[in-house]
């Protein structure tokens, strides 16, 4: 009987220390999560298709985490879409200790980790950054609530390019736009969705002639949708024929458009960043003369997030880069165009006075647009059941309609 | 020949187990979820869904009958290319035949630098473009001649000719080497013309590597993806940028309509090879008829 109540008690003895330090790492303050990464690796798998933002990742921030932290930094080029199936197939077979410690996500990527399952969280509101950002201009992710499963890191915002020496007024209006195409035929184009910046330039004709975004920002109404969106087919339809290759075929995606505005084939191009054409010129790719606009309907923006896998192998190591990564001085680095020019995701005003005006004396260059002018054009992304309608009969409405 | 032979069987099985896993198990995977099962947290009330989705508009089957034109066309071109060059070398005097070797340059190439060539030498502001421009031909690149997206796949089937015929000449002149040379002599001293020895005294002994051949390339660039990927228009699109296009880029709820798009190119493929063989054969015998 003693031997059965001594069992019994090693038992419970044993599951709550097993208990304890499985949640040691979701209550422990961040000093504690500090010091268990102290000379561990953390493996961050984010889109590797730009050679500014790798090489601020591989030099500034690995540079940074080793200093501060002591934290190998081991960045792993891959698409979202890519390591979420590789996530996806760990859950299915079942893997507790997964390769990846953070990922680069948002939007439908992130709809599709939360709807299996795949992330570790909540995560924001563990970070001691996290506080100098406003939660409410987080909540959402293309109209999915993030709930703390990701934190912020960056905002990026739609805005069309153009070559000043060679275009004098560029089209700054979506009426104005299909008045410059049929004047100019061949000459404009977009990358054919569901590509991600062709994807936005159709959702923000949508928002642009169906009367502003506000009437979307609810749940999906099939309705407004089906009311609406004969409008859209129709201008892009009215453009079709004047497009480059005559619509009868679009670049694939924003590279190859890239390429082609790059060569003179087309004289607007477009870019889901707003530093984008500054990163361009600095690397020697675009004119200088090169400069970008928004629509005077609205631009949309996104913000992008980091977010931890539920099988992350250092879940400390991963949580303290996302913090380090919402730091006012990485925040800084991040926004400036040589780095990368990637917005930040801080409330200004939570700063200090020092802090707010390094931020405020940034020099954008002179292909970007100024925050102010940025800002009044800021309009929210969709949600994406509109968005995923609006690709679906883009292809029904406008490419295979004659 | 067919006789069951348990012991080749067991010698093979080192080898048999691992391709049938993997391949097996992709394959049975690919067709489960193309039903809607065991696709992660998602369910499906209709597990015949995906199907629906393809049949229920043209673009599917757009996509498959261009495919299907693109493979045959640039199939058909490089078989009577690649068959004709091989018989050109073989018929040269045996110390020219060194200096073919340059004919194999295509074969070592990828598929995709074969892509990039054509993007670098034949759009509007490429490297032709900029000859004729220098050479005062044209006046700017607007004047240069639309070749690549055109939407009309010949682009695609001039790139798949030029990559595959190299690889048709390998395969037919290796056989081609092997023919007694005395028959085709014999045949010019009765007095055969070069057509007549060609069709009836070659062209039955090189028919079993050309339909192989033929199946190989086929079967690859109806469900080739990076020269499309390259080259390719967006409609109608071939069949495996559609397929990568419901895997990666939509919702991953969709996945399924893309796994059934790769269960019906494996069954297009199988009956295809089949009937071919089929085809062939029944040809065959009735040469030997004659």
């Amino acid at each position: 009987m003693r031997l059965f109540f001594y069992l019994v008690a090693a038992a419970v003895v044993a599951w709550q220390s097993g208990t304890a330090s499985a949640a040691a790492t979701l209550e422990d303050g961040f000093e504690e999560l500090v010091r268990q990464a102290r000379g561990s690796e953390v493996r961050w798998f984010m889109w590797g298709g730009s050679p500014i933002i790798n090489s601020w990742v591989d030099d500034y921030v690995a540079g940074e985490l080793e200093e501060r932290y002591d934290i190998t930094l081991k960045r792993v080029p891959a698409d979202a879409a890519i390591f979420i199936n590789k996530l996806l197939t760990e859950k299915q077979a079942g893997r507790k200790r997964g390769t990846m410690d953070l990922l680069w996500i948002n939007g439908e990527n992130f709809k599709n980790s939360m709807e299996n399952d795949l992330l570790y969280g909540p995560i924001s509101q563990r970070l001691p950054h996290f506080t100098l950002v406003d939660p409410s201009s987080v909540a959402y992710d293309f109209g999915y609530p993030v709930q703390g499963y990701e934190a912020p890191y960056g905002r990026a915002q739609f805005v069309f390019e153009y070559d000043s020496a060679t275009l004098s007024e560029p089209p700054d209006s979506f009426i104005e736009l299909r008045q410059w195409v049929q004047k100019h035929p061949g000459k404009f184009t977009y990358p054919s969705p569901p590509d991600f910046t062709g994807s936005a330039f159709i959702r923000q004709a949508f928002y642009a002639l169906t009367g502003g975004h506000e009437q979307y920002m609810q749940e999906v109404d099939r309705q407004l949708y089906e009311r609406n969106a004969p409008k859209l087919w129709a201008y892009l339809n009215a453009l079709k024929p004047y497009l480059w290759q005559q619509g009868r075929t679009y670049p694939k995606d924003v590279a190859a458009l890239d390429t082609l505005f790059e060569r003179g084939e087309v004289l607007v191009n477009m870019s889901y960043h707003q530093a984008s054409a500054q990163s361009k010129i600095l690397q020697g790719r675009y004119a200088p003369s090169v400069r970008t606009f928004v629509m005077e309907e609205g631009s949309i923006y996104n913000t992008h997030f980091t977010a931890v896998p539920y099988n992350a192998p250092n879940l400390a190591g991963a949580l303290v880069v996302a913090d380090f990564l919402l730091s006012p001085e990485a925040q800084l680095s991040k926004n400036d165009p040589r780095n990368w020019g990637d917005f930040t995701v801080l409330e200004l005003s939570r700063l200090d006075e020092e802090w707010r005006n390094r931020f405020k004396n940034l020099d954008l260059g002179s292909a970007t647009l100024s925050l102010r002018q940025l800002e009044k054009a800021a309009v929210p992304e969709i949600p994406s059941g509109y968005l995923e309608l609006l690709e679906r009969d883009w292809e029904k409405q406008v490419l295979r309609s004659r | 020949m067919m006789r069951s032979r348990p012991s080749i069987v067991l010698s093979l099985l080192p080898l048999l187990i691992p391709f049938a896993a993997v391949i097996g198990g992709g394959l049975a995977v690919t067709v489960l979820q193309s039903f809607g099962l065991v696709m992660y947290a998602y369910t499906y009330e209709d597990m015949l869904f995906a199907y629906r989705q393809l049949f229920s508009d043209t673009w599917f089957l757009e996509s498959a009958a261009f495919s299907f034109y693109v493979a045959l066309a640039a199939t058909v071109a490089a078989i009577i290319l690649g068959t004709f060059f091989a018989y050109s070398i073989w018929k040269l005097p045996p110390r020219y035949h060194r200096w073919t070797v340059i004919y194999k340059i295509p074969l070592i190439l990828p598929h995709i630098a074969v892509g990039f060539i054509a993007v670098i030498l034949l759009s509007k502001t490429g490297m032709l473009s900029s000859i004729a421009h220098q050479l005062g031909l044209i006046d700017g690149f607007d004047a240069f001649p639309n070749l690549l997206y055109t939407g009309t796949g010949i682009d695609l089937i001039a790139a798949y000719v030029y990559k595959e015929t190299p690889f048709v000449m390998v395969m037919v002149y290796a056989v081609l080497s092997r023919f007694d040379r005395r028959l085709v002599d014999t045949a010019e001293m009765l007095g055969s013309s070069q057509v007549r020895i060609f069709f009836s005294l070659l062209l039955p002994f090189l028919m079993p590597v050309i339909n192989t051949t033929f199946i190989i390339l086929f079967i690859f660039a109806f469900g080739g993806f990076d020269l499309p990927f390259v080259l390719g228009s967006s409609n109608p699109g071939m069949i495996s940028i559609r397929i990568y296009e419901y895997f990666f880029q939509k919702e991953l709820a969709l996945r399924p309509v893309a796994m059934a798009m790769l269960t019906l190119v494996f069954c297009f493929s199988l009956l295809f090879i089949v009937f071919y063989l089929r085809l062939s054969q029944r040809v065959e015998k009735g040469v030997r008829k004659l």
